[in-house]
């Protein structure tokens, strides 16, 4: 196992009250997979990212029974050891629009050998060789090493953020929202790029989207978030075919999909509930057609449902007759 | 008849040179994001538009808004001739052209209340009078999914996304509008309220009748509430078709393209190759002829002329020089 969190609780401080962006989360990578973790704004995809990197806020609690990457027990790691051994070298970002994080002044190249050195001490002459082997992997010509990021479009931009998260060939590559804001073309091939970087270095890939399309294209394994906690988490194929949690089978029949143009597309009614005052069973009852009262009383623990699959539902037992009923629009909307 | 009808409407722009480039005396630079554009929107029609960045669909909709002017070409509304207008029938025009904007957190003014937003557009209209918009508000707000008597003193920031989308698409409706343009409407909403909102579009297209041009670059989002749907590409138009036909049988290279490229959520799709080479160009300075040709697998020596829109199924027109000549050789 690559990444083990068991029970990883998230919580910022803030003067209207802590506000629980991550709540007991349980999530395990393992080597060279693509993870794919998908979710809706504020269900926390993103602090679960930033808690991962160390990167939130110094009031924030980062509490968990486990976090586990590679043997290291990353809550007790030193800061200065995660920053040297870990940042970077094992555990890379490309952060959420990638495309405005370069510096717009500097060539392209030269700020990628300016990280190497950063987190090594690297030849100026050795390092410009390396970005121009990571150019390659990631599909950008070599000479465009010597471009200012204006010169490049959205795409390139984006793939010269992972030819730089992959500078010293990360056990874990992190990708938060690759894709919004490209053009479908561009998305589409980016996408196939992801999946040939995968196969030249040995990273597995932690992919965060809310994108159902890309997840199923990319991803081995799936795990859907809601307010804070994975809900179900399965391998891609099973997920979609016969999902298990009721906010799964409600994702599902929202999005839009060209293969079924006659399919009516059912909304989920109801909104996330609010983090600052989370409620005390599980996050989705408020807008669960298959609430029962115990749903609002006690959370509901992950159970194996399936060779390699979790769902977090007390409903499990009845999900035959969950899955004929979630497909009618009546039951979500009477 | 056509509600509105657009005809070989163009929007040139004229950009700055750099000083060197003016004192070489150099032809000053151009961004063409709309060339030659017609097409019709019939009574009651959802009529959708699809492309990448730059395509000329945003420029589209600020013509028909009237918030710029075409360069050339005249814009029919009703029949009548909207190109020019004075500012009194400006204002009448405006009354029956509504816009709902991509991005209801900043599309709102944050100081108003739900029901004040509502009112906006109908007091500066000076449409009616403040009993009749106390009357018709509330009503509009229970219409669009939003009970009046819990969401009418609320502020934007009281609101999720799309309880604030629903207060954009009061706001457009209230007036009674005949053609509502729907820019990227459900772009920033979440997945799983996104359908309450396209449906919410769409029964009240059918109940209140009006015709709506809906803009997007998502496919999938298109095809599922779209009579029609037009691909546009830096500022041409390439294909029109039913959303089925446009799906099911592309005949545009680039449509083609795009189709194939489609997120699709099922992890078993085998997706077709897509042929198409390089990248997006900018609408600066284009070429002359067909604008997607530099980066079409089938591009030939005729394609550096302008193809013409033509015909080739009920409903189905395409402007592609390899098309016709493929179809014209299947029926010789």
């Amino acid at each position: 196992m690559l990444l083990e969190a068991r029970n990883l609780c998230v919580t910022y401080r803030s003067v209207h009250g802590d506000v629980r962006a991550v709540d007991g989360l349980d999530l395990s990578i393992s080597e060279h997979e693509v993870f794919g973790l998908v979710g809706e704004s504020g269900c926390g995809k993103t602090t679960l990212v930033k808690a991962l990197l160390r990167l939130v806020p110094a009031q924030t609690r980062v509490e968990a029974d486990v976090l586990r990457f590679k043997g290291h027990n990353l809550l007790e790691l030193p800061q200065r050891r995660f920053r040297r051994e870990i940042l970077m070298r094992e555990i890379a970002l490309v952060p959420q629009s990638a495309q405005n994080s370069l510096n717009p002044v500097q060539r392209v190249g030269a700020q990628i050998v300016e990280a190497i050195r950063a987190h090594s001490s690297t030849s100026r002459g050795k390092a410009h060789e390396r970005v121009a082997e990571l150019f390659d992997i990631v599909g950008l010509q070599p000479e465009l090493m010597d471009r200012f990021p204006h010169e490049f479009s959205g795409g390139m931009r984006q793939r010269a953020m992972i030819a730089m998260a992959l500078v010293f060939e990360p056990a874990l590559l992190v990708m938060d929202e690759p894709t919004p804001g490209l053009d479908v073309l561009v998305q589409e091939r980016l996408l196939r790029r992801i999946r040939a970087i995968r196969e030249r270095v040995q990273s597995s890939i932690l992919l965060i989207t809310h994108d159902i399309g890309v997840i199923a294209e990319t991803a081995d394994r799936v795990g859907v978030m809601y307010a804070g906690r994975l809900v179900e988490c399965a391998p891609t194929l099973p997920l979609f075919e016969q999902p298990w949690h009721p906010y799964t089978l409600g994702l599902k029949n929202a999005f839009p999909s060209i293969l079924e143009l006659g399919r009516e597309l059912i909304s989920i009614p109801g909104s996330p509930p609010d983090l600052s005052n989370p409620p005390a069973g599980c996050g989705f009852a408020g807008r669960c057609p298959f609430v029962l009262d115990v749903c609002h009383a006690t959370r509901p623990p992950a159970v194996d449902v399936a060779t390699g699959r979790v769902s977090a539902c007390t409903r499990t037992a009845d999900i035959e007759h969950i899955r004929a009923a979630a497909a009618e629009k009546v039951t979500w909307h009477c | 008849m056509a509600l509105l009808s657009v005809e070989h409407v163009t929007k040139h722009y004229r950009i700055g040179r750099s000083l060197g480039a003016a004192l070489r005396r150099l032809p000053p630079n151009w961004i063409k994001p709309v060339e030659d554009l017609s097409f019709s929107i019939a009574e009651g029609e959802i009529l959708g538009i699809v492309g990448e960045s730059g395509c000329g669909k945003s420029t589209t909709c600020n013509i028909l808004a009237k918030l710029t002017d075409a360069t050339s070409g005249r814009v029919l509304f009703d029949g009548e001739d909207v190109t020019h207008l004075s500012s009194a029938a400006l204002a009448r025009y405006r009354t029956q052209v509504q816009l709902i904007f991509q991005d209801p957190f900043d599309s709102l003014n944050p100081r108003l209340r739900a029901f004040d937003l509502v009112a906006e557009a109908p007091r500066a209209l000076r449409l009616w009078d403040e009993p009749e918009i106390a009357r018709r508000v509330p009503r509009m707000l229970a219409f669009v999914g939003l009970p009046p008597e819990r969401y009418a003193q609320r502020y934007p920031h009281q609101m999720s996304g799309g309880e604030r989308q629903r207060v954009g698409i009061a706001s457009a409706l209230v007036a009674e509008p005949r053609l509502v343009i729907a820019d990227e409407p459900v772009s920033m909403l979440d997945v799983s309220i996104r359908a309450g909102v396209m449906d919410l579009l769409r029964d009240s297209s059918r109940r209140l009748g009006f015709s709506c041009l809906y803009v997007s670059h998502d496919l999938s989002i298109l095809t599922h509430l779209c009579d029609r749907v037009m691909v546009m590409y830096l500022g041409q138009l390439l294909e029109v078709a039913t959303s089925k036909d446009l799906v099911r049988s592309p005949r545009h290279p680039y449509t083609r393209a795009l189709v194939a490229a489609v997120p699709v959520p099922d992890p078993s799709y085998k997706r077709p190759p897509i042929e198409i080479k390089g990248e997006l160009a900018k609408p600066v300075n284009p070429p002359p002829g067909c604008r997607f040709a530099p980066r079409c697998p089938q591009a030939m020596t005729v394609c550096s002329t302008t193809p013409p829109m033509q015909t080739v199924a009920p409903g189905h027109t395409v402007a592609c020089h390899a098309v016709v000549t493929a179809l014209e050789r299947k029926v010789a």
